[in-house]
């Protein structure tokens, strides 16, 4: 994985996902379906500048969803769950 | 902190104030905006109501600050008048905004303030009551003037003079009459004579002719004709004069008397009329010598009166007059001296009723309801809705007041009668 913003997608801004970070201070992303923990590691590391402390990361299952008779689904995605360092942080979820 | 208040300018009824809301109270009141804004704002992601503070803020900078900004604007205005124990006239205006981050914020406050109306003298002036006489001859007009309205206009066979109604067709013939031979195309007018409604040459024309007959002859018009590139021009008028009517004004007899209104008599009618015209000139006198007694205490009293109010009141007659929004300036500045008058009358009726205790109590407004109710032939209470909802009780309750204080002023002022009275 050389490009990091492909890698990393987006931060992921839900209640739970702000509810883990003022609990747990877990940051939550969207990473590409492909990345592996070491790769999602290493991009948070370079990207926001700092220490990676734990990976968790889980493949979400996108939903199903229906106009009238056609069902369609969403795509499936891959959800990342990271802590750093005390003292370090991530600004997107400061507010 | 508190917050810091400089005054800059005083005039009149004017303020200018220097506003200054300290860091802190700024921070403060932007958390409460945020918090305010997060407990209603839906964001994806989140249910409503559910989104942080902190992601809330970040999102809505602008619209919290904003929303800091009038908060603290309002609770400054209310902390300034309690501070200062000021009045206000009129809602303040709010000039020069400093709002940065990380500094306190400042605002010039422009304030009328209510005046101060002091009426060191209020007594012992000097109006004269001028009432005009209703005369037997003033009554007679009168009855003239509805006699007048109810004329009939029978026709004639005769040539008419000033005062018939005529209906006539006139052409109007270009150049002198011996060169034109040919007719143009009239049209029929109904006017009648004597009321200027036509050129004097023309009227002239239409009284020489019986009905039936056409007559054409040059006529001159007037030096002051309406119409400039007419003016002083001679052309040939074909005159064909179709009917004569002339008013018959009806006998004063009681068969007029009872066709009119209720009335059994002449007799009956005529002292309907006087007691009008009585009620009528007594009502003008009183108008008079209160507006007289007003503007003898006003000039003993001087106070200054907030623009904004006679603004306010211009506006009011413009829009009760239906003014064009083109005529308005020349409007404006002719009626701010009656809107200024009328202004500085009420407050001085307001003053004298404070100072002596003259308002309207709640027994007097009963009263007086009770009394429209016994005319009209409807209970007071539905008197009493209905004024309500038409927001009209105050009103009322201002012309009593304004009738008390008046009563208080003629009896503690030398009035004296003037003119005779029949």
């Amino acid at each position: 994985m050389t490009n990091l913003h492909r890698t990393i997608v987006r931060p992921v801004m839900t209640e739970k996902s702000s509810a883990a970070y003022q609990e747990r201070r877990e940051y939550t992303f969207e990473v590409a379906p492909q990345a592996t923990k070491p790769a999602i590691r290493e991009a948070i590391q370079t990207l926001f500048g700092v220490t990676v402390t734990g990976v968790w990361t889980a493949n979400v299952r996108g939903k199903t969803r229906r106009v009238g008779k056609s069902v369609g689904r969403r795509a499936d995605w891959k959800k990342a769950i990271v802590t750093l360092r005390d003292g370090d942080t991530i600004e997107v979820f400061e507010g | 902190m508190t917050i810091q208040i400089t005054p800059k300018k005083a005039t009149g009824v004017e303020r200018l104030l220097e506003v200054s809301v300290p860091v802190d109270r700024v921070r403060a009141a932007e958390d409460r905006a945020a918090h305010r804004y997060a407990s209603t704002v839906r964001l994806p992601g989140f249910r409503p109501g559910k989104a942080p503070a902190a992601v809330v803020r970040k999102k809505f900078a602008q619209a919290i600050r904003q929303q800091a900004l009038e908060a603290l604007v309002q609770e400054a205005y209310k902390e300034v008048i309690e501070q200062e124990h000021l009045t206000p006239a009129a809602q303040p205006h709010v000039h020069e905004v400093k709002f940065e981050d990380g500094k306190p914020l400042t605002f010039e406050l422009h304030l009328e303030l209510r005046p101060n109306v002091e009426l060191a003298r209020v007594t012992g002036f000097r109006a004269t009551r001028n009432a005009r006489p209703v005369n037997a001859a003033a009554v007679r007009e009168q009855i003239d003037h509805v006699r007048d309205q109810r004329a009939a206009w029978t026709p004639v066979s005769e040539k008419p003079a000033p005062g018939d109604m005529v209906a006539v067709t006139l052409a109007t013939l270009e150049g002198p009459a011996s060169a034109s031979g040919e007719s143009a195309e009239g049209r029929e007018y109904r006017l009648v004579l004597g009321g200027g409604q036509a050129i004097a040459g023309i009227e002239e024309l239409i009284m020489e002719a019986v009905p039936g007959q056409t007559i054409e002859r040059a006529v001159r018009w007037p030096d002051d004709f309406p119409d400039e590139t007419q003016r002083g021009q001679t052309k040939t008028v074909r005159v064909t004069l179709n009917d004569v009517k002339r008013k018959s004004l009806p006998d004063l007899d009681d068969a007029f008397a009872r066709e009119v209104g209720d009335f059994d008599s002449v007799a009956a009618l005529t002292a309907a009329v006087r007691e009008d015209m009585t009620k009528q000139a007594t009502r003008e006198a009183d108008a008079e010598v209160r507006q007289r007694l007003i503007d003898e205490i006003i000039s003993a009293n001087p106070f200054d009166v907030p623009p904004s109010w006679v603004a306010r009141l211009v506006d009011a007659y413009a829009e009760s007059y239906k003014i064009p929004a083109d005529d308005r300036a020349h409007f404006d500045t002719e009626l701010r001296p009656v809107a200024e008058r009328q202004v500085r009358r009420d407050l001085v009726v307001e003053a004298i009723a404070k100072r002596e205790t003259l308002a309207a109590t709640e027994a007097e407004l009963d009263e007086r309801i009770a009394e429209v109710a016994g005319q009209r032939k409807v209970s007071p209470s539905e008197i009493y809705a209905s004024l309500e909802k038409a927001g009209r009780l105050r009103e009322i309750e201002q012309s009593i007041t304004e009738e008390k204080v008046f009563g208080w002023l003629l009896a503690n002022n030398t009035i004296t009668e003037s003119g005779e009275r029949e």
